[in-house]
């Protein structure tokens, strides 16, 4: 729980000086760059990128809970959707006033700082995710 | 009408399709259980690590803060 904590606040603190660096700077790839290495180079040492991994696909088989594809039908219709709009959108040049694609939507929500800080922090869990349900998963001795 | 009604429209469906997923796991799957039913074949690993690294770079490193 300590461990935890302590991740929570690291990434925090992370999202925070992330946050404050100017976009299209070689410090703002250099900052988003380190997550992403630490974390796909975790991901590969815990053998989530290795077909021979058996273990690691019935992790996801019993997070999966059964799901099958018309289950995750209403997912798919609303992806399909998002890339009809964003097809829409980029056909008439990415920054039409009626119909905006994502990123140009998203882009209000990035324009203060503890906006762009909560979205980073967001990111980053969604990045920790798998490694530490992976890592339980193995400590609990599902994987060997 | 304004398209950026249409994303916020898609958000709500999104999160309309996660409560049915919680509340009849059997008939509608929440994104968790999607995202891990992808997840279970090392290609659609792959492809949620780069959409989550393209999502990283295209959000903090090449945002545009609007004007106006």
């Amino acid at each position: 729980m300590k461990g935890t904590i302590a991740a929570v606040v690291v990434m925090t603190g992370y999202a925070w000086v992330s946050a404050g660096v100017a976009p299209f700077t070689t410090l703002s790839y250099f900052l988003v760059t380190i997550p992403c290495v630490a974390i796909v180079v975790a991901f590969v040492l815990l053998g989530g990128l290795s077909r021979g991994h058996q273990e690691v696909s019935a992790y996801y088989l019993r997070n999966a809970g059964g799901a099958s594809t018309l289950s995750v039908a209403p997912w798919i219709a609303l992806l399909t959707a998002a890339v009809v709009l964003e097809s829409v959108g980029l056909i008439l040049g990415g920054r039409s006033p009626s119909v905006p694609t994502l990123s140009t939507t998203v882009d209000h929500l990035l324009a203060y700082r503890w906006e762009r800080c909560l979205i980073c922090l967001a990111w980053l869990l969604v990045g920790v995710a798998p490694l530490h349900g992976l890592r339980l998963s193995r400590v609990r001795g599902s994987l060997s | 009408m304004n398209a950026t009604a249409i994303w916020l429209a898609l958000l709500v469906v999104g999160a309309l399709i996660e409560v049915l997923g919680r509340l009849r796991p059997t008939r509608v799957s929440s994104l968790g259980r999607a995202l891990s039913m992808m997840a279970q074949r090392t290609s659609g690993r792959a492809i949620l690590i780069l959409l989550w690294v393209f999502v990283g770079f295209h959000l903090f490193a090449r945002y545009t803060v609007p004007h106006g």
